[in-house]
């Protein structure tokens, strides 16, 4: 795996803390230690921002919605030919 | 002051982020300091309408702008009986993220102009990556009844949100016809 360097700045104190609890964990170093919190934490920030989960009738309504898909409603219709008519592109 | 004729790429170097203010600070914010790092990151694309005059520091003035991104949609739970029936989880859909218009161009129909450049744009994706519906999180009252004029359907409530949604169907038939 190719590797990038990341340097930082803490709090000392927080540094103290870091390598308390990074050895606590059996971890070598504290760079492995943030390395994993890194990793952990983006994955979920990420799954977080890319999936939404519902609740399932929430979800069942939802997809039969979309199956019975209404025409546009005429404030649609009005601001699209106003956007058409302007020559907005 | 007016607007121009086309809706564009925010470029930091082209467009004034720190004029724009819509009225909502996490708006400002996020046009700012985070659209053009969503960009890069791939995580996000925010298309803006310039105005038509050129500021004293070269840049243009943002008049309105919107944020898309991919994202989808799960259910808690796998239904047994109906796995074969249904398609497979989760459902793709496209995030309206963020849509605002400058305050100086409020009141002139362009937050409804915006929205349907906003559709265009998704269902130009469409075409070539198929979605369910468009999806808005409403940070407040006055941006769902804007939403639910143009027939925006109630999803859920998220984190103090509301999620609405339109579905693709309609947005298609919007354009196609």
């Amino acid at each position: 795996m190719a590797t990038a360097r990341f340097d930082m700045r803490l709090d000392e104190e927080v540094k103290a803390k870091a390598e308390k609890a990074s050895a606590l964990l059996g971890m070598k170093s504290l760079t492995e230690y943030v390395v994993r919190l890194m990793d952990d934490d983006a994955t979920q920030v990420i799954a977080r921002h890319e999936s939404m989960v519902v609740e399932n009738d929430i979800f069942d309504r939802f997809l039969n919605a979309c199956e019975d898909a209404a025409r546009p409603n005429q404030a649609l219709v009005d601001a699209a030919t106003r956007t058409r008519e302007l020559g907005i592109r | 002051m007016t607007w121009s004729t086309e809706f564009v790429e925010l470029d930091k170097n082209t467009h004034d982020r720190n004029s724009f203010d819509c009225g909502n600070g996490e708006l400002n914010q996020f046009l700012r300091t985070q659209a053009a790092k969503h960009m890069a990151a791939g995580i996000s694309r925010t298309l803006l309408l310039p105005a038509a005059n050129i500021l004293p520091n070269g840049k243009f003035p943002i008049c309105s702008f919107f944020t898309m991104a991919p994202s989808s949609i799960e259910r808690a739970n796998l239904p047994v009986k109906m796995a074969k029936k249904l398609p497979h989880y989760p459902v793709p859909v496209f995030l309206l993220a963020q849509l605002a218009v400058h305050r100086e161009y409020q009141s002139q129909g362009l937050g409804g102009i915006t929205l349907i450049k906003a559709l265009e744009n998704f269902w130009q994706v469409n075409e070539h990556m198929r979605a369910y519906a468009v999806i808005v999180d409403c940070t407040n009252d006055d941006a769902r009844s804007f939403y639910e004029k143009y027939d925006f359907q109630f999803l859920c409530d998220h984190n103090d949100r509301c999620r609405l949604f339109l579905p693709m169907r309609t947005v298609s038939s919007l354009f196609q016809d």
